[in-house]
């Protein structure tokens, strides 16, 4: 009779949606792993907008923050030696103010300016930013520089 | 009767072999999936070119620097990848790195520079000369 029984179960394929589940189960936690493996990412937003931030505040004082700088022709990229097509692709962004005693004298915006907005909300989203200041003579400059950059599989 | 009895037992072996051909079609699958991460030749690609970048970005023109690439050579050859590990492309500031077949990772570097690159497969070294880019050439890219 158990015998009979056993055979039956077997013919009728009791154990198929069980099977199924399980290997449901195992596919969805194989996902799982995969995914946070994939989501790791080695971060240098932070170190771009800092290697930023120094090379145009070395741009300027290199000029000595003289009225050269302080003129509409003066260009910026050329003097800090980075390249105006790569700032301008939407994954930068940089604000350089430069005070006299307080007052402000001269300011450089350029790349993404939703970068900014980003940085402030602090959120996991947000790209690397910087902001620092600096002292030379009566001058201070101001910088804030945000980096954007992942980098891309191809 | 037999006629019956044959029919019932070729569908229960048809039933079978349709399952097990699933389960096998499907333990391939995930087989394949689980091994190609499990080289961790993405994660390196996106070290390397990361690193490559940030040396670029941070040099000054005349600086000659040497990266060895001891591990990135020995995952590709893992990977039965021969060909350039690093690409450098001036005209775009790009900068590729490929440890694996079809694969690769691509980042940019913000230096407005030059680099002269060398890959010495047989030392596993990357040397690289940075260059300032003349003026001509730096009001074209900037157009």
């Amino acid at each position: 009779m158990k015998e009979k029984m056993n055979k039956k179960a077997y013919y009728s394929y009791d154990d198929v949606g069980m099977f199924f589940l399980s290997f449901l189960v195992i596919i969805v936690g194989i996902i799982i792993g995969l995914l946070v493996f994939y989501s790791q990412n080695y971060d240098v937003r932070q170190e771009e907008a800092k290697i930023i931030a120094n090379k145009l505040v070395r741009g300027i004082i290199d000029n000595e923050i003289n009225d050269k700088v302080l003129s509409k022709d003066f260009n910026l990229f050329i003097a800090a030696d980075l390249d105006q097509k790569i700032i301008n692709n939407g994954e930068y962004f940089f604000r350089l103010e430069i005070y006299e005693q307080d007052k402000l004298i001269k300011t450089f915006v350029e790349g993404n300016r939703d970068l900014e907005i980003f940085c402030e909300l602090k959120t996991k989203k947000s790209p690397g930013c910087f902001t620092s200041e600096y002292k030379y003579g009566n001058k201070k400059l101001k910088v804030f520089t945000a980096s954007a950059q992942k980098g891309k599989n191809v | 009767m037999n006629k019956a009895r044959y029919k019932k037992k070729s569908e229960i072996l048809m039933g079978t072999l349709v399952f097990t051909i699933i389960v096998v079609v499907f333990s391939i699958g995930l087989g394949y999936v689980i091994i190609r991460p499990g080289s961790n030749a993405s994660l390196y690609e996106q070290a390397f070119v990361k690193q490559i970048a940030l040396t670029i970005d941070n040099a000054d023109a005349g600086m000659e620097i040497e990266i060895s690439l001891d591990k990135a050579y020995g995952i590709a050859r893992k990977n039965r990848f021969y060909g350039n590990i690093v690409v450098i492309d001036n005209n775009v500031n790009k900068i590729t790195v490929r440890l694996i077949n079809g694969q690769g990772y691509v980042h940019y570097f913000f230096n407005d520079v030059d680099v002269i690159w060398n890959l010495d497969k047989e030392k596993k070294k990357l040397f690289l000369k940075v260059v300032e880019v003349n003026l001509e050439e730096n009001e074209r890219k900037n157009e």
